[in-house]
């Protein structure tokens, strides 16, 4: 007695695709993986103060102690700014303040209405705004590897 | 019999306990690492939002304080002339960027176990060759204000004596890196 061959439970083509759809949902998976793993990465917590300026005013002179009291109250008074710090010696003022709040040209002239000597506001050159303290953080191998991510998935 | 046996297994406890009783061996003392001198770990209330461990927040006052002294300082400005470039509003500023990185370096240099610093070292960040953001080489005077500024930035936070003196023993063991001449 001849038995009938049992029919193939999934033909070739179903099996092919059945394939596919595996592939493609590992596939996707894995590019969601991917993606998730550098958005995580290169996520920061913000850093505090991140809208704190830092600004310098010169003085022609040195100054003495009461020109600089006079000067460092008005520096204070005035809305936005956050510290300062004067070197009476080098005649030189910092100071920082709120950019969505203040603008340096306003202490400045708050300063020239205080001050009887001459004073300027201290001008980043081109070349220097190229160097600065190395403690940066860009020269992390980890950022530089980010970094590069970020440029061609850009977020 | 059996008041032997509890005799000789008594004796033998005895001597058990005894030979395990080591009045010569000291507890075990840590010294307090400079964080934890700071302040270490204990959760505080931070003036810029949120909370934050208060070694941190200590360090990161001295940090930004020093930051005005050096900025002020015509020998250290021009090596950190950048800090005084206005940034657009929106961007984060290079005092906001200086300050929370220098605390990052601080705070593991001190000992904390929670915060890592990812920059450069301190040798090849201070060698121009390495580092072109580095223009020239630093000076022994210039490192010198450097230490001088911390410890003033220090001393604005009312830090204790004893501990700005340990921040500037800390600070001098780095002298050889920084100062490349």
């Amino acid at each position: 007695m001849i038995r009938p061959l049992e029919k193939p439970r999934t033909s070739f083509k179903s099996t092919m695709a059945n394939s596919s759809k595996r592939n493609l949902l590992l596939g996707g998976a894995l590019l969601l993986g991917i993606i998730a793993f550098v958005a995580l990465a290169l996520r920061q917590d913000p850093v505090p103060n991140a809208q704190v300026q830092l600004s310098r005013i010169d003085f022609e002179a040195p100054l003495d102690k009461q020109e600089a009291k006079a000067i460092q109250h008005a520096v204070m008074n005035t809305a936005g700014v956050k510290h300062c710090y004067l070197n009476a010696g080098a005649g030189t003022l910092t100071f920082s303040y709120d950019l969505r709040e203040q603008q340096n040209e306003v202490v400045l002239a708050a300063v020239q209405q205080t001050a009887a000597t001459d004073a300027r506001l201290y001008q980043v050159s081109e070349s220097a705004k190229a160097s600065s303290c190395p403690v940066t953080g860009a020269g992390s191998p980890v950022k530089k590897v980010l970094a590069y991510a970020s440029q061609i998935w850009p977020f | 019999m059996n008041t032997r046996l509890l005799i000789l297994l008594l004796g033998m406890a005895c001597l058990t306990f005894t030979a395990c009783d080591n009045d010569d061996e000291e507890p075990m003392m840590t010294e307090d690492t400079l964080y934890q001198k700071l302040g270490g770990t204990t959760m505080v209330t931070d003036p810029a939002g949120g909370m934050i461990e208060q070694g941190r927040l200590g360090l990161r006052s001295v940090v930004d304080s020093s930051i005005f002294v050096i900025a002020a300082d015509p020998v250290l400005s021009p090596y950190f002339a950048s800090l005084l470039a206005e940034v657009g509003n929106g961007n984060t500023t290079n005092l906001a960027i200086l300050s929370e990185n220098l605390t990052d370096f601080f705070c593991v240099a001190t000992g904390a176990e929670n915060y890592t610093y990812d920059g450069m070292d301190m040798v090849s960040a201070h060698d121009p060759a390495q580092n072109p953001r580095m223009e020239q080489k630093s000076t022994d005077a210039a490192y010198d204000a450097f230490i001088a500024a911390v410890a003033e930035g220090a001393m604005q936070n009312n830090v204790p004596e004893e501990l700005i003196g340990e921040v500037g023993a800390l600070l001098e063991t780095l002298r050889a890196d920084v100062v490349q001449q």
